[in-house]
């Protein structure tokens, strides 16, 4: 059963690994790249801990919405960390900020101007590629109300995007 | 010129996966976590057993009586568990939209049918349950293991509260672990990753002197003692593993190529040959019933899955056993426990059973839809006035079942909004007209004086107009989801470990697994069959919601 266990539980990861790492790096800052890894490996010791609950045929869109819960958990504690420790030490200089520009200046502003929401849902689309099928899942929504938001919200994108060409 | 979709997608700052340098350690220290019982999971099977309690009285007393059961044997309640009681749902998980239904993950605002009961036999029967314990001494417990599996404990931990412990055989470092769960000990030992170093050999015995020769000439002195051999060399660690390839780049203005996947291990096959002999030996030894054992090799090493029977048919439990490829034992892991058994009790057909599934979904349905004791997501938005639905009512259970006589039904949706009536106020008055101008001739004068009459005042404001009529009540709406067809077409008898009053209980369960029709994937559920009258739910526990953490 253990043996059977560690089978599928490493099949999940080999899957979805490249996905919840790609989600986390993309979505890191401010904190630093070298923390992805520690965020994946809590991403897999909770899958190993709820390999039961994982859907069949959707593990990706699952862990990525474990990805995201761990992700917003470990933002919250550097900020906490962040404003606690403001008056005692030197700003944190890593990650450069090289590593965090969009560099289309309409996107970047379009996205700005989303609220988190949106931008959320708009990313999880164009960035990590999933459906709104997955994304209902990752939101823990229907999949009517995922399809809804996502097309509004890319509406929204578009409304906001201030059009300087790039050829 | 690229379209607003495009730009979008090529900002993104990460266009390749994302593997960690060390990935293989990453899984290895995720898997040596303890996981928790599933409790939602664990509630839903719950859940499922007590759904059997609405059987009908006349099922349940043909069974007693073709079983000649008789009405005496104890009840069999339903332990809350400690860790679970009384938790309450986290935000994130409340706005799930998931359920556990047999393990799978479905989103529980769908209506589900299960489909297939006339695949499976309509004879009712009978099964033994029985208790379970785990051996007091965890200490013992490992140290009797490691006995039965010729391996030597280099420390034996005192304390006997979950020791892990590291001990050494044959030149190799192990590390062992012992801890009570579910009603058993659980054990497991694996290699380190890395060999350590063997023990020098020791210095050899000064040589004793001769014993003095009993002649004229002088004794001689004894030979000093040879030195004795300098010890072996211990063995050197094992390589690390192999670094996982680069991800292949992305190919200029092309779309990038996927890595190469790792080579899957091979899918359980039916163990045979020395290794599996070895292996359902270690279980037999151990002093429990082995079935038949399956084998997986990946990378070299062979593991061999030994179920552990309990009355004959396969349980939850299972010790597993690895092998290098020379046959060294790699790993081992298993369940220490021990089964008294108790009372044979009716069971419901395996037919029966999948009724009790249907009726049991609709309760979860039901019972998630409005914060009953499974949080979770709603199937309707808003909780409305309207009276509760009735089809939690309608699985209330016997009175000995106190679970379903707890569950509320579900609130009605919310009425729509009555017509809208506006008010007409009353209407402004009519400004008076101007008055008429009147010329007066004053008399002897020679010109006329005209004299304006003043403008009348404004006309009075009219009445309010009468208030709108109240709007009509809107009418309740109760939202049917769409249907899904799972068909089941297998079923299999088995034992389960369950959190009793009395402590834990291996009780029969029917296992049946089937397919989402129009999903295309498999899904299971299992059941516990008892008959209606021997079991108590008193005590359920509020699940821990699932979804994401």
């Amino acid at each position: 059963m253990r043996a059977q266990r560690e089978r599928r539980f490493r099949t999940v990861a080999d899957e979805a690994t490249p996905a919840i790492g790609a989600y986390l790096k993309r979505r890191i800052y401010p904190m630093s790249h070298s923390d992805v890894d520690d965020l994946v490996e809590e991403v897999l010791i909770i899958a190993w801990r709820r390999l039961d609950d994982i859907p069949l045929g959707a593990e990706v869109p699952w862990l990525i919405g474990v990805a995201r819960n761990v992700l917003r958990n470990a933002q919250r504690k550097y900020r906490r960390g962040i404003a606690a420790n403001a008056r005692m030490v030197a700003p944190h200089s890593d990650p450069s900020a090289e590593d965090n520009v969009i560099a289309d200046q309409a996107v970047r502003g379009a996205l700005e101007a989303l609220s988190d929401d949106d931008r959320d849902i708009v990313l999880l689309h164009a960035w990590d590629g999933r459906s709104a099928d997955e994304i209902a899942l990752i939101l823990g929504i229907t999949t009517n109300a995922a399809a809804v938001r996502l097309s509004r919200a890319q509406d929204r994108f578009r409304k906001h995007f201030t059009d300087v060409p790039v050829s | 010129m690229k379209s607003i979709d495009e730009r979008l997608a090529d900002s993104n700052p990460v266009t390749q996966g994302y593997v960690p340098a060390a990935y293989d350690q990453m899984l290895t220290r995720a898997m040596r976590q303890s996981r928790s019982r599933d409790a939602a999971w664990t509630t839903f099977r719950l859940r499922m057993a007590g759904s059997v309690a609405a059987a009908s009285a006349l099922t349940v007393l043909g069974v007693s009586a073709l079983n000649g059961a008789g009405t005496y044997l104890p009840v069999l309640g339903f332990q809350a568990s400690a860790a679970h009681a009384g938790a309450s749902p986290t935000p994130a998980a409340a706005k799930s939209g998931f359920g556990v239904l047999g393990g799978v993950m479905l989103p529980v605002m769908l209506n589900y049918t299960f489909t297939g009961a006339g695949n499976f036999s309509d004879a009712p029967g009978a099964a033994p349950v029985y208790t379970m314990s785990a051996p007091g001494d965890l200490a013992a417990t490992l140290t009797g293991v490691i006995k039965v599996l010729g391996v030597t404990l280099d420390k034996i931990p005192s304390p006997a509260t979950n020791p892990s412990i590291d001990y050494v055989v044959n030149g190799k470092k192990y590390f062992a672990s012992i801890n009570t769960s579910n009603g058993s000990d659980y054990w497991n030992i694996y290699t380190m990753p890395n060999g350590v170093a063997g023990v020098s050999g020791t210095t050899g015995a000064v040589g004793v002197a001769v014993p003095p020769v009993t002649s004229n000439s002088p004794a001689a002195s004894g030979a000093t003692g040879a030195s004795g051999a300098t010890g072996a060399t211990g063995s050197s660690g094992s390589t690390g593993s192999t670094g996982a390839s680069g991800a292949t780049g992305v190919a200029s203005g092309g779309a990038s190529s996927g890595a190469t996947g790792s080579v899957g291990a091979t899918g359980p096959v039916a163990a045979t040959g020395s290794l599996a002999n070895q292996a359902v030996g270690y279980v037999q030894a151990l002093g429990d019933t082995a079935g038949s054992a399956t084998q997986t090799t990946s990378g070299g090493s062979t593991s061999i899955t030994v179920p552990l029977l309990v009355n004959g048919s396969p349980s939850d439990m299972s010790d597993t056993f690895t092998f290098n490829s020379d046959g060294t034992l790699q790993s081992a892991s298993g369940n220490a426990f021990t089964l008294s058994e108790g009372a044979t009790y009716p069971l419901i057909s395996a037919a029966a059973g999948v009724d009790q599934i249907n009726a049991q979904q609709k309760l979860l349905r039901s019972l998630s839809a409005f914060g009953g004791p499974i949080a979770y997501a709603p199937v309707t938005t808003t909780p409305g006035v309207a009276s509760p639905a009735g089809s939690a009512q309608s699985l209330t259970a016997p009175v000995a079942v106190k679970m379903s006589a707890s569950a509320s039904g579900a609130s009605g949706a919310t009425g729509t909004t009555g017509t809208t009536t506006t008010v007409v106020s009353g209407a402004t008055g009519v400004t008076g007209v101007n008055g008429t101008t009147t010329t007066i001739a004053p008399l002897g004068a020679t010109a006329p004086v005209t004299t304006t009459v003043p403008v009348t005042s404004s006309g009075a404001t009219g009445a309010t107009g009468p208030s709108g009529a109240t709007g009509t009540t809107g009418t309740t709406t109760t939202t049917s989801p769409a249907t899904r067809v799972v068909d089941l077409t297998a079923v299999t008898t088995g034992y389960g470990a369950y959190d009793m009053k009395s402590g834990w209980m291996e009780l029969p369960v029917y296992h049946y697994t089937g397919t989402v029709v129009d999903g295309g994937y498999q899904v299971s559920f299992s059941v516990v069959p008892l008959a209606a009258q021997y079991l108590d739910f008193a005590p359920n526990t509020n699940p821990i919601p699932l979804g994401a953490r």
